[in-house]
């Protein structure tokens, strides 16, 4: 096993318990948890059980299994960043629906609220003109 | 005259999207007032200001909608769409804030709506050949996106880009549901083509800007051509429901 998938096998398990670490303490959703220990725990075993390297390396025509894990990486680097990119559109989408909906409701409320005052304030002239005669 | 037979008066709102506009917001409002009293009400969409914008608008009897962060334009127009759809307005005008926008010719821009001639009608700067003070990249992204449109909605369209515009409630319904959340201008057009709405323009020169600034600087000045160009041409392979 050379040094770099020795350290890739260390980084890889590292990160799996950095994942249960931050989800143990509520920092991390379950289905983005699972997703990175899914990751994590593929970039380990890839990196301890050579055999599939091997494979890889043969498939790919890849002249050193470091070659084959690096751009595995990178491949899942750039898949993982388009995922995110996906859902911080779809988040900052659903922020603007609620910042909208929020302003709307509270100008709502407001005019409502007003309303209300109004009835009120006409019920009091109205139960003094009663009183006065 | 028979007064059954008389045609109702639309109900106009208009939309003012505001951004740190505590220098200006007072004088755009008199001036509205002055200039266009056959306009309804005013809402301002305060679109998040750190500054007193949206007492100084709600001290001169405007509605003041205030979103809780800063959405950008876009998302200050269509929250200002959604408005006038609650509230059962026939028009909406979208006027600009920092006074480049002459309320004089509110009623020319709205004349196309109230005649039924057209869904959209904007107040354009280049009509009839007119020229604006401004800087020379500015103009030459605006000319580009306005040959860009015009080859798409099939008619000449001089300043896609103006923010001085008019729509009907089948517009601003439409647009309270797809609009375009950055430099939504251009986008927001060819959008409106493709729904089947029917775009006009009018003659509407813009004043100087007196206070603040463009939201059009430095990085996005290159930024906006790249992202309008490609957000227009993924649109043209969409599918938009067309509406009846």
């Amino acid at each position: 096993m050379s040094n770099a998938l020795t350290l890739s096998a260390i980084l890889g398990i590292v990160v799996i318990i950095w994942i249960l670490f931050l989800y143990r303490r509520g920092k991390l959703r379950e289905n983005y948890a699972l997703f990175w220990l899914l990751i994590s725990f593929t970039i380990t075993v890839i990196s301890t059980f050579q055999d599939i390297l091997v494979w890889a390396n043969t498939l790919l025509q890849a002249s050193s299994t470091t070659y084959v894990v690096l751009s595995s990486f990178i491949f899942l680097l750039i898949v993982v960043s388009i995922y995110y990119s996906v859902k911080i559109s779809e988040l900052t989408e659903q922020n603007k629906k609620l910042a909208q909906a929020m302003a709307l409701i509270q100008v709502y409320t407001k005019e409502q609220n007003r309303d209300k005052e109004k009835k009120k304030r006409m019920k009091r002239i109205i139960d003094q003109v009663v009183q006065e005669h | 005259m028979d007064t059954s037979r008389r045609k109702k008066k639309p109900k106009i709102l208009v939309i003012m999207p505001a951004y740190n506009e505590e220098k200006a917001i007072g004088k755009t409002l008199k001036e509205i007032r002055a200039k266009a009293p056959f306009i309804e009400d005013i809402v301002i969409i305060d679109d998040g200001s750190k500054d007193r914008t949206a007492e100084i608008a709600s001290s001169q009897n405007a509605r003041v909608v205030r979103l809780p962060i800063n959405l950008g334009i876009g998302g200050a127009v269509q929250t200002g769409f959604k408005y006038a759809m609650l509230n059962g307005y026939d028009i909406a005008l979208q006027i600009d804030a920092d006074m480049q926008h002459d309320p004089s010719y509110a009623r020319s821009i709205i004349k196309p709506i109230v005649e039924g001639k057209a869904d959209i009608s904007i107040g354009s700067r280049y009509f009839n050949g007119g020229h604006t003070e401004m800087p020379r990249v500015r103009n030459i992204g605006i000319r580009y996106f306005s040959w860009l449109t015009s080859k798409i909605v099939g008619h000449s369209v001089t300043d896609c880009s103006s923010g001085y515009r008019a729509l009907n409630s089948k517009a601003f319904r439409f647009f309270s549901k797809n609009y375009p959340v950055d430099f939504p201008d251009a986008e927001a057009l060819v959008i409106a083509h493709k729904a089947g709405l029917r775009i006009a323009e009018v003659n509407a020169p813009f004043r100087k800007r007196k206070r603040g600034r463009s939201s059009l600087r430095s990085l996005k000045l290159l930024y906006y051509p790249l992202k309008e160009t490609f957000a227009i041409l993924v649109l043209l392979t969409r599918r938009v429901n067309r509406i009846e």
